[in-house]
């Protein structure tokens, strides 16, 4: 892990991980960053703006499976390789679609392994 | 749109069911009302009475019952027709006077029984389990058809009223191997180890069967051991191996209870302490003991078994203790120093153990009742309710001490019936302890206990 | 550094992720299994829904071990019952032949395609093809019996040891001492024990490699394992996505652990290698014979009807069925649209659930007076998890489509605390006597005396409970009484659950989705519905589903209370949502086992509706009346045995639930309303002219019918291959673990529901195996648009799960969804 420094601040240099996906195979996901450690991640659901053009349109959906979710999780380099490895085998055979990149974040120890 | 139609009846069941429940409900109140007018006839125990009424009522509840329950069956006709004829088998044999009538009954209720192990036919499993019964049977039938020839020869009678007579009498020499072939013959009914794997798989059963199983047949070997009450009492050592396989049935039974995590061979492990314990108070002779023990465990095991189905509910864990903790050992500390004073003063009689077993629980459940965190009025409601139980089961044990006569002379001194219950308090204590403490039990022993009579295919 | 380090040179061992991702995958083999205290409805083979629904029968039946049809026998005893009939079989054979021309086509001497097909349908003997052994390797029984002991919620007093460190751990660590391990795996296995990974994953990449399996192959593999203990799978996906966290705490299991153990195993030699099924014998000799020809054709066309699988004529049947009831209830909707009735405000307007069990008895009630009736889903819409007084865990209220989102408590209504208080009191002293009972008989000292003591009360209380179920129920009630009204939902304790946009939200929705007529009328009933059943552990498959497997009562008071709010009104008015100033909102529950309405805070509807309310009740006593009347036809028995079983312990069916569902019709009531539908059609209120955007009917679509979709599958499933798909005969069940049942001794917890929900006591099938049909009011391109805008639509209805008819409301025409992604002329 790169440490680098910025009008005072440390900042550590880790990976981000987005990921796209049917709302059905939100599990699949957990269970990748789970395997790799992954201490924590954040998903958004009904990216593709379903259901959120209003309050009421969005209580109206009944179901929390349809849809598009997006995970967000930043960790070392080493851990967010191991989820792409698994993803790249998982979209062999479903929908989804990754980005990586470099983040810098401030508080190191939010981002650590899980043991 | 169509929906098919049933026929209607206004009653729930077939005709065999209907016959059967309502001609079981005949018998018991038309022999009940005699015996209770006119008294028993001429020769008939009221052990015979009692066991005879216990059948004939869980058999009537049990057909009762399954006329809903066994509605969509397909082979009811069967059904209904071995469990009458079960009924009746086991009436036949309590009340027979006669050896021989004794034996073919014996026999005929453990093929009806197997038979219904193996009810549904199509059932692999269910027709192993039926062959497992029938080879526990075969051993124990065995050993009674000899026990019963050995006696009927040594007395010159099939009469078992003269045979009994003649017990005093007899030779050690004949008197204990017949005493012993009775108590293997009471041992593959009651599923004392080693056979206690027929009962432990028997779940192919339907439910009511189990409920009559466990309520109605499983008592036999009792019956078997008081009913010979002078055969045993001339062959002390007969009673000393009673003794001894009662108690390692009766902790034995309780492992298995403890770690069984489905609702039906929990219940059978319960009854195979339970059948444990009550052989083992026919050996230490406390007859109206055991006695009250088959009645009112048969009531107990056929009713949780019929509402076994009440199970579904998955419980948090952990769940709050159910007796404070001073409680449990306060009430062996008691009980074991109110033992060893009346053994002091002479009073160790054979009902010593079930007796103190007795208060202990009631200490316990009642120090439970009070000393825990609900209101005052609910912790009078259940004290009341545990004394109210407390006192019917000593009515009904006073009432069959009456009804049964004196116990067996001392098998065992005073100090080692102490020994004996020491031993129950002990296992009591310690599994209260390791439960209270939430630690699971030694792998070794918790594996052995969860495969107690596992059902292997391949090894039968 | 900003590139990831290469990934083309493969590890011949797969990371952790890798295999994380195949064991999810191949996870998805069985659906989640619900415990049976809120048992749901699932599809048994939702892991197959990517297939053309023959095509899924056939590849889950060959994975389980299960029939592809149900066997000829029952279909014609169905055939003969009148519950299908022979013009329809016709129709369906010359459909699947091709059509009429080729179905006609001379296949032999002064016969045709279709006369053979016929025949075969209804007389040839059913060839028998499938070796069905329902008894379990000695592998998947090992696993069974630690899965049983390691899942147990609280029957066994002292339970597995270690559990704290999973489910594959802690096997690990007893196996050495467990014979039949030994005798299972040998020595192999024993030393496999000391060297294996001691993390499921590494364990489970070791032994990809060790069994050698190919790139590609290991989903299958993995599958393979999967599908030899569905139920206790099918557990751990529901411990481990949609259990709250709780229940697996101090006992973690992911499917890595079960599928770690079954590679140990396999590795050892100890899991038999797949049976392949045998293949159907060709009936040409058969067919021959029955023509009396001397030889048997050797004409194409004759081979062809000749070498039909069987499967594919129990295929043929239920497409029978299904066109049975697509054309009764399509012929009625067409006609039915041309004629819209003229609008008046009924006296009371009542919202049922869309369970299938709700139509005959709105049937019943509108016959009684002036009274409209409306479906909508039984949770209301409300996201919501309950804190029950009292219990120990919440339960969640809503469809396992969503998450709780909001968490409600149960407290005293104001000014009936005593009440409350009272049943608490006997709530607390009836479980400290079930604790102190339960403890007492499980007490090496103990157990005996209990026994005794208890005995006597036991006798009785059997007795009682045999003889006379009601009395015995309402002597029951006095210790243990029934949880009253007084307790209510709390939505204004120290901070609101809802805030009054949400509630408005809410109220909007149902009235939206459902076109409820505005205004509204004098009285508005909210009622939700539960079963009742004694004894039972299917006891939460009677309740509605909508409501997580829970009676409904409660969402319905909730949104009851939000519509009596003048602040929600006055919101709702100002999106020209007009409530009816003299409406009162009631709620209400339908108990479907024995037919009567409960009505909530009745004290809280004023006096200005006595009389209205005073009518309405009456009228909810007669339909009830009336339409337990009807189901006690249904059932073979007295309208006054349906409430005797209901209150007996012994009755293995107190009603028929779900079975028979075929339908799920959307539109207004007045299409349906002369349509007797025999409680076979679940009915979702929908007004296509107040849903300009689809977004409406897209939830119905989305959500509802999902769910219907699965509950039609899970009984169609069950019926097809009880054994497999069901949970078998009741009476031979065992409760296990508090969580489900197993047959027998063990083995594998039990999927789908028993035999004697969906058979006839003479073992006919009562519940027809076919596919749900979905009726849309609609204007065809909506319906187009909302399908084309949702993958899982298309699916289903492109694939065959669902068959789609759209009525047009202008034009009154039906066209029905065919494969190719579009709407047909019918």
């Amino acid at each position: 892990m790169t440490v680098a420094a910025s009008g005072g601040l440390v900042l550590h240099r880790l990976k981000k991980i987005e990921i796209v996906i049917h709302a059905e195979d939100r599990s699949l996901v957990e269970d990748l960053l789970a395997a790799a450690k992954v201490g924590g991640w954040t998903m958004i659901r009904d990216v593709a703006g379903l259901g959120h053009g209003g309050f009421h349109q969005g209580k109206t959906i009944f179901n929390d499976r349809s849809g598009l979710v997006m995970f967000v999780g930043v960790a070392e380099e080493q851990a967010i390789a191991e989820v792409a490895r698994g993803l790249a085998r998982l979209f062999e055979t479903r929908a989804g679609v990754t980005f990586l990149s470099d983040v810098e974040v401030m508080r190191s120890d939010y981002f650590a392994k899980v043991a | 749109m169509h929906s098919s139609h049933s026929p209607r009846s206004s009653q729930p069941g077939t005709l065999p069911g209907q016959l059967v429940a309502v001609s079981l409900w005949l018998v018991l109140a038309i022999e009940g009302a005699e015996v209770l007018l006119r008294g028993a006839p001429a020769g008939l125990p009221p052990l015979s009475i009692a066991i005879g009424a216990l059948t004939l009522f869980v058999a009537a509840v049990v057909a009762t019952f399954s006329l809903r329950y066994m509605r969509a069956d397909p082979h009811q006709g069967r059904y209904y027709a071995r469990l009458g004829l079960l009924a009746a088998s086991v009436l036949a044999f309590v009340t027979s006077q006669n050896l021989i009538v004794l034996g073919i009954a014996w026999l005929a209720s453990g093929v009806l029984l197997a038979a219904l192990i193996g009810h549904r036919s199509g059932w692999a499993e269910a027709q192993a389990s039926a062959r497992r019964t029938r080879r526990a049977f075969l051993i124990g039938d065995g050993a009674l058809v000899a026990g019963l020839a050995l006696l009927g020869w040594q007395a010159g009678s099939a009469d078992i009223a003269t045979v009994l007579a003649a017990t005093p009498a007899m030779p050690a020499t004949v008197a204990v191997p017949a005493a012993l072939l009775l108590l293997v013959a009471a041992a593959a009914r009651c599923a004392l180890p080693p056979f206690s794997g027929w009962l432990l798989s028997s779940m192919t059963a339907p439910t009511p069967v189990s409920a009559l199983m466990h309520a109605g047949l499983v008592n036999a070997g009792g019956f078997l051991l008081i009913r010979f009450a002078p055969l045993f009492e001339a062959a002390p050592a007969a009673r000393l191996a009673a003794l001894i396989v009662g108690l390692v049935a009766a902790i034995h039974g309780v492992g298995i209870m403890m770690v069984r995590p489905d609702v039906k061979r929990a219940l059978a492990g319960s009854t195979v302490s339970q059948m444990g314990f009550m052989i083992m108070s026919c050996g230490l002779g406390a007859y109206a003991a055991a006695l009250w023990h088959i009645v009112a465990h048969g009531l107990f095991k056929a009713w949780l078994f019929l509402g076994s189905g009440s199970a579904v509910g998955m419980k948090p864990r952990p769940e709050g203790r159910e007796t404070a903790g001073f409680a449990i050992p306060a009430a062996a500390l008691v009980t074991l120093v109110l033992g060893g004073l009346l053994v002091l003063l002479g009073k160790g009689d054979a009902t010593l153990v079930p007796l103190l077993l007795g208060i202990a629980t009631a200490v316990a459940t009642l120090a439970g009742s009070i000393g825990s965190a609900a209101p005052a009025r609910a912790r009078v409601a259940l004290a009341g309710g545990v004394i109210a139980l407390v006192a019917l089961h000593a009515a009904g044990l006073a009432l069959i001490h009456r009804a049964v006569g004196p116990d067996a002379p001392a098998l065992v001194p005073g100090w080692a019936l102490v020994g004996l219950l020491a031993a129950f308090l002990g296992a009591w204590l310690w599994q209260q302890q390791r439960l209270n403490a939430r630690r699971a039990l030694p792998p070794q022993l918790y594996v052995h206990l969860i495969n107690a009579g596992a059902f292997r295919p391949a090894a039968n | 550094m900003n590139m990831l380090s290469p990934m083309t040179a493969v590890d011949p061992i797969l990371s952790r992720t890798e295999v994380a991702g195949l064991v999810a995958l191949a996870a998805r083999t069985v659906p989640p299994l619900w415990p049976l205290e809120s048992a749901i409805a699932v599809n048994p083979l939702a892991g197959f829904e990517e297939l053309p629904f023959h095509e899924a029968v056939a590849a889950a039946a060959s994975r389980f071990g299960a029939r592809q049809a149900l066997p000829l026998a029952q279909w014609r005893a169905l055939l003969k019952a009148g519950r299908v009939d022979e013009a329809a079989l016709r129709r369906a054979a010359i459909t699947r032949l091709g059509g009429l021309e080729t179905a006609f086509a001379n296949a032999g001497p002064d016969l045709t395609r279709v006369d053979l097909l016929m025949a075969r349908l209804m007389h040839l003997p059913e060839p028998q093809v499938e070796a069905h052994t329902t008894q379990p390797s000695p592998a998947a029984a090992f696993l069974a019996k630690w899965c049983t002991a390691f899942f147990d919620q609280g029957q066994a007093a002292s339970p597995m040891p270690d559990r704290e460190l999973g489910l594959y751990r802690a096997v690990l660590a007893l196996a050495p001492h467990d014979p039949d391990f030994r005798n299972l795996a040998g020595k192999a296995g024993r030393q496999l024990m000391l060297a294996v990974p001691r993390d499921p994953l590494e364990a489970i990449a070791e032994g990809l490699v060790a069994a050698e399996v190919e790139a590609g192959a290991e989903e299958a593999y993995l599958a393979r394992f999967v599908a030899q203990l569905p139920g206790w799978a099918g557990h751990i996906r529901w411990r481990t996505e949609n259990a709250d966290p709780e229940y697996a705490a101090g006992a973690p299991a992911t499917m890595a652990d079960l599928l770690a153990l079954w590679m140990l195993l396999d590795r050892a030699g100890a899991v038999p290698p797949p049976a392949q099924a045998a293949a159907a014998p060709d009936a040409g000799a058969d067919l021959a014979a029955h023509f009396g020809l001397a030889d048997v054709p050797w004409s194409k066309a004759f081979r062809e009807v000749s070498a039909i699988e069987p499967a594919v004529l129990g295929h043929i049947f239920m497409e029978a069925a299904e066109i049975n009831v697509r054309d009764a209830i399509s012929a009625h909707l067409q006609k039915a649209t041309l004629s819209p009735p003229q609008a008046a405000r009924p006296d009371a307007q009542v919202v049922f659930c869309i369970d299938v069990r709700s139509e005959p008895f709105r049937r019943a009630l509108e016959a009684q007076g002036n009274f409209a009736t409306l479906g909508y889903a039984g949770f209301f819409g409300l996201p919501i998890a309950l804190h029950r007084h009292g219990a120990a865990r919440r339960n969640r209220m809503l469809p396992v489509l969503l998450a709780p989102q909001y968490d409600v408590t149960e407290a005293p209504a104001p000014g009936r605390e005593a009440e409350a208080r009272a049943w608490a009191d006997a709530q607390a002293r009836a479980r400290r006597a079930a604790g102190l009972f339960g403890s007492a008989k499980q007490g090496a000292a103990t157990a005996f005396a209990t026994a005794e003591a208890t005995g006597p009360f036991a006798g009785l209380a059997m007795a009682a409970r045999t003889v006379a179920p009601r009395l015995a129920r309402r002597i029951a009630a006095a210790f243990a009484p029934p949880r009253p009204e007084a307790l209510a939902p709390q939505l204004h304790g120290e901070k609101p659950v809802f805030t009054l946009e949400e509630k408005a939200g809410y109220a909007a929705a149902m009235i939206r989705l459902t076109g409820l007529p505005l205004p509204t009328a004098r009285l508005v009933v909210l009622a939700g519905h539960g079963g009742c059943a004694v004894n039972n552990p299917y006891a939460a498959a009677l309740d509605c589903g909508a409501c997580g497997g829970h009676a409904g009562g409660t969402n319905a008071r909730i949104l009851a209370a939000i519509l009596n709010e003048g602040q929600v009104r006055a919101t709702l008015l100002e999106q020209g949502l007009a409530i009816a100033e003299d409406s009162v909102f009631i709620a209400a529950e339908h108990n479907t086992t024995t037919d009567e309405m409960t009505l909530f805070d009745r004290a809280s509807v004023p006096a200005s509706h006595a009389q209205d309310l005073a009518r309405l009740e009456a009228a909810l006593a007669k339909a009830g009346q009336a339409n337990r009347e009807r189901r006690a036809q249904l059932l073979g028995r007295t309208a006054d045995d349906l409430l005797t079983g209901a209150a007996h312990w012994g009755e293995v069916r107190p009603e028929w639930g779900l079975s028979g569902n075929a339908a799920f019709i959307v539109g207004e009531r007045w299409l349906t309303e002369d349509l007797d539908l025999d409680g076979r059609a679940f009915l979702h209120s929908y007004d296509w002219r107040q849903d300009e955007d689809g977004s409406a009917l897209t939830t119905i679509l989305t959500a509802p019918m999902v769910v219907a979709q699965w509950i039609n599958c899970q009984y169609l499933f069950s019926t097809l291959d009880n054994e497999r798909y069901g949970s078998g005969d009741k009476t031979t069940q065992n409760v296990v673990g508090g969580i489900g049942v197993v047959q027998g001794n063990g083995g594998d917890l039990k999927v789908g529901l028993p035999r004697q929900s969906l058979f006839h006591d003479d073992g006919t099938p009562f519940h027809v195996p076919q596919r749900l049909i979905t009726f849309v009011h609609a204007p065809i391109a909506r319906v187009e648009a909302v399908v084309a805008a949702n993958d899982i639509l298309g699916r289903l209805f492109g694939k065959g799960w669902v068959h789609l008819v759209v009525i047009d409301p202008e034009t009154g025409k039906a066209r029905q969804w065919r494969r190719d992604d579009e709407l047909a002329a019918n």
